[in-house]
């Protein structure tokens, strides 16, 4: 008895969809204001982090810069190793015969990172809850930097922190 | 040739590691029965201790839960400059004995390298402060750093006991440090601290790094501290399972291999017995050299098993963290984060290891760590 309840009720069951796990916030746009803000105050406190070098099966190598504040990465920014430059969000580049050099990336990256600045646009993740200001590097979009719904707050992307900080150990 | 590619980055990435490793091979070769011997060596409790606290201390880290604490306080100064050292020093005693001082390392000296680039402080005078105030803080918790789980575990110290022996040495150095603030800070030329940002707090991970936290206190003094370790799995499993792949297991082969390797020492060298006839006031001078040359918690290991005397040997290897750089695992992981000259860690850091390791050697006169 008790198992053919069991099993009409697992028919009766509505397949369960995946939604938004609470209200859509109401944003306003003073807090994107306070956002750009907040990236605009921490841009100078922002270093460039280790740099973290995957070598593929096929010997190709690709490289990223963490951007750090304060021993949290913050996003990853796609290095060029043919050209030694920054590359733009979304361009990893997959560089085959070339010689990388970590520490003379950490020392250009150094560089690059001081001439950053913020584009004072931002879009809204719902998902993450977060502002997201695009940071450019010469024409170069390269970094987005995440802040809290009220512009309070900086969002690190954990997973990379999470990497960096085992590195170092 | 990838082959030799990767043996090679990996001796250069685990250099302690494999030294251990060779090291711990030539006694072998050397003598057979040191493997019977192995068993007896390995504290296995202070090993689950100290392999839980890497994973806490790490998981609070990523939480923000460290950093809204250091900031919301370095907040208070309102910038001013003298305060700022100070609040420097304070939040480190107040993290590093929850986090483990190389946990308080992490958090407190990425910060402090910003706060000396928009003060105008020296990066290499608060660098050394944090790693002072991370070593002397963290002896107040038995679970403050490794040497301290090490003697707790091995002389089953009551939790009561160990606190209210660590006290008077815990006080001296806050206000030894308290002192070379004001010493150093007189001839300062600062500018006032803006407010740093925030990151924002991870709150289902600092609660269950807290809970954790609490669990591996209670059940190491139970003695059972693999409980413990069962608890924080399971909440951090729960919480962000990424942390599990990112703990540096590595680092508990080299504390493993510490205890085989510093354990032999004395037997190879057939001074058991020596040490043990050793005076609490000996005791106390060894174990202070000793953490000079090979890092206190070798120098511990090395000691430990042949002393009754756990209160000298706590006070020498504790005040031994400090000095020379390699006193203590956490020195190096605060001139690679850094990246401060030796030189310039040494300037700071050796006076205030002579006042203080002159100090406790009278705490020991007057009976104290007798």
């Amino acid at each position: 008895m008790g198992t053919t309840i069991t099993i009409i009720g697992v028919i009766l069951m509505p397949i369960r969809i995946r939604g938004p796990s609470r209200e859509p916030r109401r944003i306003r746009p003073e807090d994107a204001v306070k956002a750009i803000s907040l990236v605009k105050e921490g841009i100078k406190l922002f270093i460039a982090g280790p740099p973290i070098i995957h070598r593929g099966p096929a010997g190709e190598i690709h490289v990223d810069v963490p951007l750090m504040y304060n021993g949290y990465a913050l996003d990853r920014i796609h290095y060029d190793p043919y050209t030694n430059t920054f590359s733009p969000k979304g361009r990893p580049v997959h560089a085959v015969n070339v010689q990388v050099s970590r520490d003379t990336v950490w020392e250009l990256s150094k560089q690059y990172v001081k001439e950053l600045y913020v584009i004072e646009a931002v879009e809204y993740r719902e998902p993450e809850d977060a502002w997201v200001v695009p940071l450019a590097w010469r024409c170069f979009i390269v970094a987005h930097i995440k802040v809290s719904y009220d512009g309070e707050e900086l969002v690190p992307d954990y997973p990379l922190t999470e990497e960096i900080t085992g590195r170092l150990m | 040739m990838k082959l030799w590619r990767c043996v090679y980055d990996f001796i250069m990435r685990e250099k302690l590691l494999v030294t251990l490793l060779i090291l711990f091979l030539l006694f072998l070769i050397y003598d057979h029965s040191l493997v019977e011997r192995v068993p007896e060596y390995v504290n296995m409790n202070a090993l689950i201790v100290i392999f839980t606290l890497l994973m806490i201390s790490r998981s609070l880290h990523v939480s923000g839960l460290t950093n809204q604490v250091a900031v919301r306080i370095l907040s208070r100064t309102k910038g001013l400059p003298r305060a700022t050292l100070f609040y420097i020093v304070l939040i480190t005693y107040l993290l590093a004995p929850f986090i483990m001082n190389d946990g308080a390392i992490f958090v407190m000296v990425p910060l402090v390298i910003v706060v000396a680039e928009l003060s105008g402080h020296e990066e290499a005078l608060l660098v050394t402060l944090v790693a002072l105030s991370a070593n002397l803080a963290s002896i107040i918790l038995p679970i403050g750093n490794p040497q301290d789980i090490v003697i707790w575990t091995h002389y089953g110290v009551s939790l009561p006991d160990y606190v209210l022996a660590s006290l008077p040495l815990y006080f001296l150095s806050l206000g030894l440090l308290a002192l070379y603030v004001i010493f150093l800070s007189r001839r300062l030329v600062i500018k006032k601290l803006p407010l740093l940002p925030r990151v924002r707090l991870d709150k289902k991970l600092s609660i269950a790094s807290i809970a954790s936290l609490i669990a591996i206190i209670i059940t190491a003094q139970l003695k059972n501290p693999l409980i413990g370790l069962i608890i924080t799995l399971a909440l951090i499993l729960l919480s962000r399972p990424r942390i599990l792949i990112e703990v540096d297991y590595s680092l508990l082969v080299v504390f493993l291999l510490m205890f085989i390797d510093f354990s032999e020492i004395p037997h190879l060298l057939g001074v058991q017995s020596l040490i043990s006839m050793l005076t609490p006031f000996q005791v106390y001078g060894v174990s202070l050299v000793l953490s000079q040359v090979i890092s206190n918690v070798p120098a511990t290991i090395a000691i430990i098993r042949h002393t009754v005397y756990w209160k000298p040997l706590f006070a020498g290897v504790n005040i031994g963290g400090v000095g020379f750089l390699p006193g203590s695992m956490a020195n190096i992981i605060a001139l690679r984060l850094s990246r401060m000259k030796i030189r310039d860690y040494h300037r700071y850091a050796l006076p205030f290891f002579i006042v203080l390791g002159l100090l406790g050697l009278a705490l020991v006169y007057i009976g104290l760590y007798g």
